[in-house]
């Protein structure tokens, strides 16, 4: 395996051990406290399998973090420091950090700078954690009081905790060209301006460069300040502060919590003043404390014994030729772990282009072969039929296990939610339980990363807005805990997708006062409940009287809208007063092919999806009864309305003496399709229409048949929801 | 641009008007000459409507010459735009004169960075 091959499996491996990492943190609060110290195990596994590998591939960025963490996790292990919620947030925004880590190296090689910035900050926090652990144990270093061999190994180039500077604000150190005056670069309005982007803390003016009297010019600028600056801004933003002066003066900014090796770099750096008076610059300025002024000046002058252009960390590692059997070692124990990973992993890693294409083949082979059996029908050898049908089988099973390649659990997606509704619900202050069912229901692989948007609006909105206050819910006598239901299923050719909250509902007066008075419904105009409640998926509505963080802004809504319809599906939305709302995300399978039933009207023929269709009856005009142009029969002692295909899409053409009726079932409502012929099962691989007939509806796509001919699939959920809102259109007149 | 007058052994020098790097020529000229005098000075930067880095940079420059040579130089009674350029430079704590703060508006303020100053010197 090449080098950058096992890189890639390794930025691969190290995302699932983060997703597992992720799955097992959120466990930790739910659990009993047998079951911790597995947990915390697998927990600190994941966390030093990253770890091992990335220092493998000499990861600096990955391995110097996830080093902390995975010594705080050893701490929990040994129970010296206690779960607490506090603690699991922060262990999920440093499983977060770590996968930017990853991310970032896997991009473009090596971590950012913002990212570094934010390392540190994240050590820091962990640090408090380690101290405390370290009061009640006897190791005071701040590092494991089980002290491997392998952890000691990283212990000397990566611990950070005594290389970082106590120092929470950024430093800036500026020394003015000469010219800046005569450019108009008035350090004052830099300095204002950097007022607009955080808080300075302290400045200190330098005068170490004014001249004598005799040696003045008025117009040079002879200023040089050092900052203290308090900002949650990047790097890059403090940089573009001084864009214009970047030329001509002499510029350095620190981060918070900058190395101690940073602040050398500095002293260095400034090279027209002695070390001595940079250092008390420092120190003056608040930026170091004189133990860490004295540190850096000693670790410096060591340094440039040892060689002037080597760095602290290289210097400990090279230096200390202890070091070499353990590293040996380390590396050893971190290939073994490799293996058994290896061999635990079953499934096999495939390209999803290449994917796509083999399912693009058997789609062409199926229709192919369907050509084939009609050829050999026309033909009429009985062997050939029976062989050719024997074919078609294996086909068939061919076809359904290639498209079953692409299908996966939605199970994945769900369990994601778990960890927005944790976070939401604290920051929100509501308790908040999200219970999921249908998990394992599956569907193709490009609907489920296209619906995790979507899905993402609709949790966050039923968090935020759906959910009352624990305060309100007390009042109404429900109890404390909300509950947030995620829910899939699958319905005639359909998966259905619930979002449900237990919340207060949607109130069908309130949004439709708000959408006329956007002006999204006419005054006059009458709207039905569903029609009202679709409304809070149009563009630019919110119910929110409030514009939180969170959701309210009145977009994200209607993105969830235009995403399903993007996928072809629809989406429904059930709420009661007080109970709850739940919202539906019905979308196709997104099957390439589908088990289609052929009918034919005149001369053209039309595909219905197989599995919505019911029955097939006769069709006598004589039993057909009219009322405001929907016709109907009686099925049985029940009212099924009609569409008649011919008139629908104004088929030409004779009409025959015998017709028949398709019961098609969609939504829960039954339709009879009125055809003239029933011609037999088909598979269709479905071809889009073009862009010329997005706007048609009742047709979802196109097939060629087996005969060259062109037939149109019906699109039978759209038939059904036109028949229903024409009765409802009916019904309100 | 300003006034001089010797009395009691000090020359009190009174700046006035806008004191920006489009004056620090005439400023200089002006103003340096009273350096050689060999007493002390006495600042007056109640008329000061406008001060920028070059000025505030003479100042400084001023100031350093005087101690060098053991007189006083004293800033007094800043106005208002004076003293938001020199806590805005770190110029405050630098100079170490009495800033009068004024009253009402803008006060708590300058309490404040009154005391961060304290807190550094």
């Amino acid at each position: 395996m090449s080098m950058e091959a096992a890189l890639q499996t390794y930025f691969t491996e190290a995302r699932e051990m983060l997703e597992d990492m992720e799955a097992q943190l959120l466990e930790i609060e739910h659990q009993d406290a047998d079951a911790l110290p597995e947990t915390l195990n697998a927990i600190f596994r994941a966390a030093h399998t990253v770890k091992g590998s990335a220092s493998l591939f000499g990861l600096d960025g990955i391995v110097d973090f996830t080093h902390v963490v995975e010594n705080l996790l050893d701490r929990m292990r040994d129970g010296d420091v206690g779960v607490s919620p506090e603690l699991v947030s922060l262990l999920l925004r440093c499983q977060d950090h770590i996968a930017t880590l990853v991310d970032e190296t896997e991009a473009d090689g090596e971590v950012s700078e913002d990212s570094r910035i934010l390392s540190r900050a994240l050590i820091v926090e962990l640090g408090a954690y380690l101290d405390e652990g370290a009061g009640s144990a006897s190791d005071t270093s701040g590092l494991p009081a089980a002290g491997k061999e392998v952890e000691q190994a990283h212990d000397y180039p990566e611990d950070e905790n005594d290389d970082t500077v106590d120092n929470d604000c950024w430093h800036i150190s500026l020394r003015f060209g000469r010219n800046s005056f005569r450019d108009g670069m008035d350090p004052i309005s830099f300095l204002r301006f950097l007022e607009n982007i955080g808080t300075v803390r302290h400045i200190l003016i330098l005068d170490d460069w004014l001249p004598d009297l005799a040696d003045y010019d008025p117009e040079d600028c002879y200023l040089g300040f050092e900052i203290r600056f308090m900002s949650s801004a990047t790097k890059k933003e403090i940089e573009d502060v001084f864009e214009f002066i970047r030329e001509d003066s002499d510029i350095h900014i620190l981060a918070p919590y900058s190395r101690l090796s940073d602040y050398i770099d500095l002293i260095e750096s400034m090279s027209e003043e002695s070390d001595r008076r940079i250092g008390e610059i420092l120190i003056e300025c608040g930026a170091l404390t004189e133990a860490e002024l004295a540190k850096a000046l000693a670790l410096q002058a060591a340094a440039e014994e040892a060689d002037q252009s080597r760095r602290l960390g290289e210097i400990v590692a090279q230096d200390d030729d202890r070091l070499t059997p353990v590293v040996d070692a380390a590396a050893q124990k971190q290939t073994q772990m490799r293996d058994a990973i290896n061999r635990k992993q079953k499934s096999l890693r495939v390209d999803a282009d290449k994917l796509d294409h083999l399912i693009n083949l058997v789609g062409e082979l199926v229709t192919a072969g369907a050509g084939t059996f009609l050829q050999a029908q026309i033909l009429g050898n009985a062997e050939l039929i029976e062989s050719m049908s024997k074919l078609n089988d294996l086909l068939e099973e061919m076809r359904d296990a290639s498209l079953k390649l692409r299908m996966v659990a939605i199970g994945a997606t769900f369990s994601k939610f778990q960890r927005v509704v944790r976070d939401m619900a604290a920051d929100l202050d509501k308790e908040v339980d999200l219970a999921i069912t249908g998990a394992d229901t599956e569907l193709d692989k490009s609907v489920v990363e296209k619906i995790g948007d979507p899905l993402m609006h609709l949790v966050r909105n039923a968090v935020d807005h759906g959910l009352e206050s624990s305060a309100e819910r007390e009042a109404a006598g429900k109890p404390l805990t909300g509950t947030i239901s995620l829910n899939a299923y699958h319905d005639s050719g359909n998966i259905v997708i619930e979002v449900g909250d237990d919340g207060r509902g949607l109130d069908p007066d309130k949004i439709l006062a708000k959408a006329r008075e956007k002006g999204l419904v006419g005054e006059d105009q009458q709207l039905s409940r569903a029609e009202i409640f679709d409304l809070i998926l149009r563009p630019g509505f919110s119910t929110a009287e409030q514009v939180s963080n969170i959701s309210g802004r009145g977009v994200g809504m209607d993105v969830v809208r235009r995403n399903v319809i993007e996928m072809r599906g629809r989406t429904e939305i059930d709420s009661a007063p007080g109970e709850g709302t739940t919202i539906r995300i019905i979308l196709p399978l997104t099957l390439a092919i589908i088990d289609g039933f052929v009918v034919g009207v005149g001369k053209a023929a039309f595909v219905v999806p197989l599995d919505v269709v019911q029955e097939c009856v006769e069709f006598s005009e004589v039993d057909q009864t009219e009322r405001d142009g929907q016709t109907y029969i009686n099925l049985r002692g029940n009212v099924l309305p009609l569409v008649n295909i011919r008139h629908r899409f104004g088929v030409q053409g004779e009409r025959p003496k015998r017709r028949s009726v398709v019961v098609v079932k969609a939504e829960g409502q039954s339709v009879g399709l009125v055809v003239d012929r029933l011609m037999g099962e088909f598979q269709t691989v479905i071809k889009p229409l073009g862009p010329v007939f997005t706007g048609l509806s009742g047709i979802s796509g196109s097939t060629i048949m087996g005969s060259g001919e062109v037939a149109l699939i019906l699109d039978v959920q759209g038939l059904v929801q036109q028949i229903t809102r024409g009765e409802r259109t009916a019904a309100n007149h | 641009m300003l006034q001089v007058e010797s009395r009691d052994g000090a020359s009190h020098v009174v700046l006035e008007g806008e004191l920006t790097i489009y004056q620090a020529q005439d400023l200089a000229q002006q103003f340096l000459p009273l350096l050689d005098k060999d007493e002390s000075l006495v600042v007056d930067l109640s008329d000061v409507s406008d001060i920028d880095s070059s000025c505030a940079q003479l100042l400084m420059l001023a100031r350093r010459h005087c101690q060098a040579r053991g007189h006083q130089c004293s800033l007094v009674n800043h106005s208002q735009p004076v003293i938001d350029v020199f806590e805005t430079l770190g110029l405050v704590s630098w100079f170490g004169d009495p800033v009068v703060l004024p009253g009402e508006q803008g006060s708590g303020r300058r309490t404040q960075s009154g005391q961060t100053e304290g807190e550094s010197a």
